[in-house]
Formats: structure tokens, C-alpha cells, sequence
């Protein structure tokens, strides 16, 4: 189980960017979503979590021991992490893109053996891309690299999964599949924390919902309580319309309305002179 | 079979020179050391192998193993293709610390001592410098490194300015194009150590790589000392290019464009790049230095034709494939 109790990191002493105050549990087989607007801290937390920043203050533990007094390659036993964004540098097997998950559970002489590719065989099948093993993973396309990706951390064998906004670069049909493959992953007990920017993703794969602002989360819930007209408005600043569908979709949905902020008549008089209208 | 390669053009830098001995009588004569065999050569056949062809045919394929192999660890630790092994400033170093030694008439020895030296504090001081640089760790270690690269070519071309036209400055001219042709067994027994270990150890740690390519922080996340792991790869590929340099000279283009041949024929993977260069290297720079001692009367520099060879051949090899970055 994984417990965050008061944790803060800033970056500047002046307390701007980074995160505070932030307390919150995650059970085996819950996913909680982390909402919130760019530059609020998410990816920061993400950070204290996999332990690359170390908390100021608080305290996050995971299955009672305390993260902050880990070293690096305990944490990466228990911990798995999938950046933002991933930037190839050599173009790489996908098999050994995914063998790679491996190196926390070798020392530092050792290169992987025969089981380690049989635990890296397996993340493949179970991301359904064994037929691309011997492919350059600089070859694939965007959703490919990402499944590429969970193999590799699948490998990895840990007990906590993190996962930094793991739908932004993929197009509409891998975002839905990324969201279902967290939904099943965490079916089998592993605990899941992500971000996003889509509060419709929070209600399409997880069971918990922090919503950040200005660092702190302003309120931790089922995504039914948490996400609401007048939260959304709190932290994106645009009104939303939250409704039960009914149909072969049967959930709830939060939708964007149609129209402006309102600019005001002299910026749309500015707009019309750039663009040369008439 | 690059394995296969290596050892016939090993035997055959034996039979070629100015002085050429057949290559069964160089076999013979090898295998002589270790086994008994019948003598059927002349004396001086036998002092032109293991005097004067041995120790420089040993020094060129140690030379060329360590500036591949420390190619091939920058190339991988800065996830940069175009890095060569003095990107952080050890070939300057060590230049400075040689033409000092021919500046102030030192001796052979000194001159050795002094190139390996400088080309080591070069490196020092550009890891001093980057670790007070707030940020990436791995750009500011490029950025300090060719600061100080051209920080220590200025105090080359001071050096330059003031040696004695007559004498010093055609020798450092001479020294800073490379030659294999002064290695005697003795300096290259003590070059060996720093070799051999630095290789060894690359050897030994070279899978590591494959995850320190995927960037810093997901190096972290996998569990890596990245701090510690860069710090040897750093330490290994100075000591092995320092020494290198200083009982050859600079030898440009092995280390930048060996790791690339060697990607061209295995990939990225670095668990089998890195042996596979070692083996391309040492072909390379030996094969190119029997051409040195035999294309013409007078020896021509080893610096020039490593890149009057490499560069084409590797423009080739770039037009034939579709290679990205590999």
C-alpha cells in the first residue's frame, strides 16, 4: 500500500513550483488520476513517488518502508515508473528496449541471462507485440513505443506503477486502449497512480481522483464525487457539462460547452486586422 | 570471423615492411616463442619480428582498441553519435602536456609522463567544472568538456608560438599527427596496464549502457547509480584514450567512426557493440599503420591517413544504407 502524508517539495524558496500538504492512500487494484492544470506539481510528485526528487517534508512510504531512505535500485524493484515522453537515442531492439526493465534485479557486472529475456518475453506477449521483438523501436509508431514501454516496466516486476500523463501523445484510438490496458492492469491488484489532463479519462480507468491546483490538491475522491461542474471550473477556468449517458456507453461523461471566454470586442477587432478579413 | 580477420592481417603486418619476411617464416618465428620449432629463418628475420614489428604491432591494436571502445561508451553515455572520445578535453590535455616536454627538451620518458598527465587533469578539471553546473548532469559534462577542450588547444598553440621553429615546433608538428614508430616493449608494457584495465572494465559494465541510453532519468527509475556508472565510464574512457595518446600521438576519426562501422554491422545493442569494436579498432588502426610503414619510402603520419581512409569509407558506408542514426 502505498501512503503519502503531508508531503511537500518546492523548487524555489519561494514556494511557487512544487507541491505541499499533500496526503493520500492507495490500495492494491486502485488507480488514482491526478488532474490538474499545467505546471501544478503533478509531474513533480510523480517524481517524489519514483524517487528522484527526495519530499521535504512528510512522508511517503510504500508496504511501510519509507521511500526516502531507499536506494536506487530498491526502489526500481518495487517501483515502476513511464515518462511523459520518451526520446530514443540508438535504435534499439524492442527486445532489448524491454530487457532493459530488467537491470534493477542485476548487479552492477551482470547483463541479462536467459530468464530475464523468458520475464521480458512474457511483458511482450502481454502487451500483444511479441511480433515486433526484433524490430527497432525507433521504427514503431507512437502507440507501439508506448506499449513498448509498459512491457519494459512490466519487467521491471514492480509493486506500484506510476505512469506521467500516459495518453498525450497518442491519437484517439491508443488513448482509449492505453486507458483500458491501465483499467486491466490494475484488475490484477497492482496499484496505479497517473496523470492527466482529460477528466473524461479519469471516469473511463480510475477509481480515484485528485484534483491539484496551485500545488496542493484541492480535493481526493471517487472520480462521481471529485469531478463536478464547479471543480473543473476551479482548476481549468472553462465550464464543463457532466452527464449521464445512457446507451451502449452507459457512464458519466464530462464534456467541454461550445464558445469563447469572451476576448472582448477590441481583441476581435485586433484579430480581424491580422487576419486581413475583407 | 571479424576475429578471423584480425588474425591474418595480425600475421601479415609481420610480413610486410621494409625489411619483408615471408608470412610462413613469421608464423614460424611467433610460434617459435611458445613452441619448438625447427629454425629455418635468419637471425635478423627474427630480430625484425619481435625487436622492432612486434611491440609496434601490439601498441597499434591496443591503440586502436581503446580509442573504439572509448568512442563507443562516450557515443552511448551522451546518447550523441557524433562524440568522440576527446570530448572532454583529454586529447588537448595530454598535446599540451607533450609539447611542453619537446618545449623544455625533456626526454622520451618525461614526454609520456606529461601527455598522460595533463590529458588526465584536462578531464579533472572539466568534471570539477561541470559538477557546478546546476541541471542536466551529462550536458554540462559536454559543455565543460569542450570549453576546456579549447582552453588547452590555446595553450597548444601558445606553446607553438614560442617553441624553437627550427627544431621544436616541427617535432610537436610531428608528434600531434601520431606515429606508432617509436614504441619500444618497454613503454608499451606500462601503457598496457591503463589499457587493458580501462577496456576490461568497459567490457565488464557495457550492458549497463543499454540503460543509461535511455536517458538520465529513466536510467534512475531502472534502478542505476548514474552518478557512479558515468564516473567510471569517464574514468575508464579517459585512461585508456590518455594513454593512447601518449605513446601515439593524436590519432583522430578511430574513435568516431569505429562505433559507428560496428552498429552498421551488429546494432545498437552495446552487450555486443562493444567487443565488436574493440576487434573493428584494433583491425583498423593496425591495418592502417602497416600501410603507414609500406605505401611509402618515408612513413607517412598515422593521424592523416586514419581520416584520409576513414572519412570516404565512412561516407560510403553512410550513402549505402538507410542508417539513421545507427
Amino acid at each position: 500500500m502505498l501512503s503519502v502524508k503531508d508531503a511537500s517539495f518546492f523548487y524555489d524558496r519561494a514556494r511557487r513550483s512544487g507541491f505541499g500538504g499533500l496526503d493520500f492512500d492507495l490500495k492494491p487494484g486502485e488507480v488514482l488520476c491526478i488532474l490538474g492544470p499545467n505546471g501544478c506539481g503533478k509531474t513533480t510528485l510523480l517524481k517524489c513517488l519514483v524517487g528522484l526528487l527526495k519530499v521535504e517534508g512528510g512522508r511517503i512510504s510504500l508496504n511501510g518502508r519509507e521511500v526516502s531512505q531507499m536506494g536506487r535500485r530498491d526502489l526500481a524493484k518495487v517501483i515502476g515508473y513511464v515518462p511523459q515522453l520518451h526520446i530514443p537515442a540508438f535504435p534499439f531492439s524492442v527486445l532489448d528496449a524491454v530487457l532493459v526493465g530488467r537491470a534493477p534485479h542485476l548487479n552492477m557486472l551482470e547483463s541479462p541471462g536467459k530468464e530475464d529475456e523468458e520475464v521480458a518475453d512474457t511483458a511482450l506477449r502481454a502487451m500483444g507485440i511479441e511480433a515486433l521483438r526484433d524490430r527497432p523501436y525507433t521504427q514503431l509508431s507512437g502507440g507501439e513505443i508506448q506499449l513498448v514501454l509498459f512491457a519494459r516496466v512490466l519487467a521491471q516486476q514492480p509493486a506500484l506503477l506510476l505512469l506521467d500523463e500516459p495518453t498525450s501523445h497518442l491519437d484517439f484510438g491508443n488513448q482509449i486502449r492505453t486507458l483500458h490496458l491501465i483499467q486491466e492492469l490494475s484488475s490484477t491488484g497492482l496499484p496505479i497512480v497517473m496523470t492527466s489532463h482529460f477528466p473524461d479519462h479519469a471516469f473511463l480507468a480510475s477509481s480515484k481522483v485528485a484534483i491539484m491546483k496551485d500545488n496542493r490538491f484541492l480535493a481526493v475522491g471517487t472520480p462521481e464525487e471529485v469531478i463536478t461542474v464547479e471543480n473543473m471550473e476551479r482548476i481549468y477556468g472553462i465550464k464543463v457539462s457532466i452527464v449521464d449517458v445512457d446507451g451502449p456507453a452507459g457512464r458519466r461523461i464530462c464534456v467541454p460547452m461550445r464558445g469563447g471566454d469572451g476576448a472582448g470586442p477590441d481583441r476581435h477587432a485586433l484579430w480581424e486586422r491580422l487576419a486581413n478579413v475583407g | 570471423m571479424l576475429l578471423i580477420i584480425l588474425a591474418v592481417v595480425f600475421v601479415l603486418s609481420f610480413a610486410v615492411g621494409r625489411y619483408p619476411v615471408p608470412a610462413g617464416d613469421v608464423l614460424k618465428i611467433l610460434l617459435s616463442r611458445v613452441i619448438p620449432v625447427h629454425k629455418a629463418w635468419a637471425d635478423i628475420e627474427a630480430t625484425v619480428i619481435i625487436q622492432i614489428r612486434l611491440p609496434r604491432i601490439l601498441a597499434a591494436l591496443l591503440v586502436g582498441s581503446s580509442l573504439a571502445i572509448a568512442g563507443a561508451s562516450f557515443q552511448g553515455l551522451f546518447r550523441n553519435p557524433l562524440v568522440s572520445p576527446d570530448i572532454l578535453g583529454v586529447s588537448s590535455g595530454a598535446s599540451v602536456g607533450a609539447a611542453l616536454s619537446i618545449l623544455l627538451n625533456e626526454t622520451r620518458v618525461v614526454m609520456q609522463v606529461l601527455a598522460f598527465g595533463f590529458g588526465i587533469v584536462a578531464v579533472g578539471l572539466t568534471y570539477l567544472v561541470s559538477k557546478k553546473v546546476r541541471g542536466n548532469p551529462t550536458l554540462s559534462l559536454i559543455l565543460a568538456g569542450v570549453a576546456m577542450g579549447s582552453l588547452f588547444s590555446s595553450f597548444l598553440s601558445l606553446i607553438k608560438y614560442v617553441a624553437d621553429p627550427l627544431n621544436q615546433l616541427p617535432a610537436i608538428t610531428y608528434w600531434l599527427m601520431g606515429s606508432l614508430a617509436s614504441v619500444s616493449m618497454d613503454n608499451l608494457m606500462v601503457a598496457s596496464i591503463p589499457m587493458l584495465g580501462g577496456i576490461v572494465v568497459l567490457l565488464l559494465i557495457r550492458w549497463r549502457l543499454n540503460v543509461l541510453a535511455m536517458g538520465e532519468e529513466e536510467a534512475m527509475t531502472l534502478g542505476l547509480d548514474t552518478n557512479l556508472l558515468r564516473g567510471v565510464i569517464v574514468v575508464c574512457c579517459t585512461v585508456v584514450t590518455a594513454a593512447s595518446v601518449c605513446i601515439a600521438g593524436t590519432i583522430s576519426w578511430v574513435g568516431l567512426v569505429i562505433p559507428h562501422i560496428g552498429r552498421m554491422l551488429v546494432g545498437p545493442n552495446h552487450k555486443v557493440l562493444l567487443p565488436v569494436t574493440v576487434l573493428l579498432g584494433a583491425t583498423y588502426l593496425l591495418f592502417i599503420d602497416d600501410l603507414v610503414r609500406t605505401v611509402y619510402i618515408v612513413e607517412i603520419p598515422i593521424g592523416i591517413l586514419t581520416s584520409i581512409i576513414g572519412a570516404p569509407f565512412f561516407l560510403y558506408l553512410l550513402n549505402k544504407g538507410q542508417w539513421g542514426w545507427a
